[in-house]
């Protein structure tokens, strides 16, 4: 006998898959960016997919899947730093990231440790906007969404923040 | 000569400015040596931050979650199944005593079927999953 069942599980199963999937890259570059490990990072986006499965019904499809996905994954990231007690690192990187063999990729790896460097020692402000821009490729709307404040306000301390990692790089040494 | 915000240097970047304003703020780039000069630091900055984050890129080994009951039978079928279990009962030799334990086989041997084999679906996934991310 077959039952009649109600779709509405399987058509929630089948959006998040649409909406989530294509993020999880650029989540897992931000959540690695926040907490410095890959295992903390996947597992901050696992407990995000949890959370977004079981909250899809309430998100509000007029702000759009990508800023409420990044503000779970945030909070998912933030859960983990208060549980692990740990200040927020720099941009870590794991060491099998990094490029070996010839002068360029040393180079390249040198110009990225001064650049991750330049992130750390952003106000957390700061670094919290450059790493939803750039790790989490978010529009103004988006991080505006994401963090609650207004789009003019993304766009100045945006700005604020890039000044600030300019003004960091021509302090440090090359 | 156009005012420009500062702050508009990093929204021309983002392409967060209308068209028409974009426009302007370029006007004002190629005007002001030193507005050229920030902006030209901001992209070289923002070259830099974008291939960064390109590289930072990777496939997270997780599962998207599925449903994990499987689906259950519409609440209007259970009443009607149940007077017909208990005049099943009342018509047929059958070896058990009540309508509640031909309910409780009738009802809860497909449920456990079928979150078995949304189990091992779940577990096969699970599996392809970490054998896709395993070369890294």
């Amino acid at each position: 006998m077959d039952w009649p069942v109600s779709q509405r599980s399987q058509q929630a199963d089948d959006e998040l898959h649409r909406l989530a999937e294509p993020l999880l890259g650029r989540a897992a570059a931000y959540a690695h960016s926040l907490l410095g490990n890959r295992e903390d990072a996947e597992d901050a986006i696992q407990e995000a997919l949890l959370k977004a499965h079981r909250g899809l019904a309430r998100y509000d499809r007029s702000r759009g899947f990508k800023a409420w996905w990044f503000a779970i994954v945030r909070n998912c990231c933030r859960d983990i730093q208060r549980s692990r007690a740990r200040r927020p690192p720099s941009i870590a990187v794991d060491a099998a990231d990094l490029p070996a063999g010839d002068q360029s990729a040393w180079e390249e790896s040198e110009r990225r440790d001064m650049l991750r460097s330049a992130i750390g020692q952003l106000s957390a402000e700061h670094r919290e906007i450059i790493q939803l821009r750039y790790f989490g490729d978010c529009s103004y709307q988006e991080i505006a969404t994401a963090l609650g404040i207004p789009v003019g306000t993304v766009m100045s301390r945006l700005h604020a923040a890039r000044r600030a990692l300019v003004a960091i790089s021509e302090r440090e040494p090359r | 000569m156009t005012r420009i915000d500062p702050s508009e240097l990093s929204a021309l970047l983002d392409g967060e400015l209308t068209p028409a304003r974009a426009a302007e703020v370029r006007q004002a780039i190629a005007d002001d040596p030193a507005l050229r000069r920030e902006y030209e630091e901001l992209a070289r900055l923002d070259d830099d931050l974008k291939a960064h984050a390109r590289e930072a890129v990777f496939q997270p080994r997780v599962e998207i979650p599925q449903r994990l009951r499987g689906p259950r039978p519409h609440v209007a079928w259970i009443a009607p199944l149940l007077v017909i279990m208990s005049l099943a009962l009342r018509l047929l030799p059958l070896p058990i005593e009540t309508g509640v334990e031909v309910a409780v086989v009738v009802i809860l041997v497909p449920y456990v079927l079928r979150r078995l084999l949304l189990a091992s679906e779940q577990e096969r996934r699970a599996l392809a999953n970490e054998i896709a991310a395993s070369p890294r």
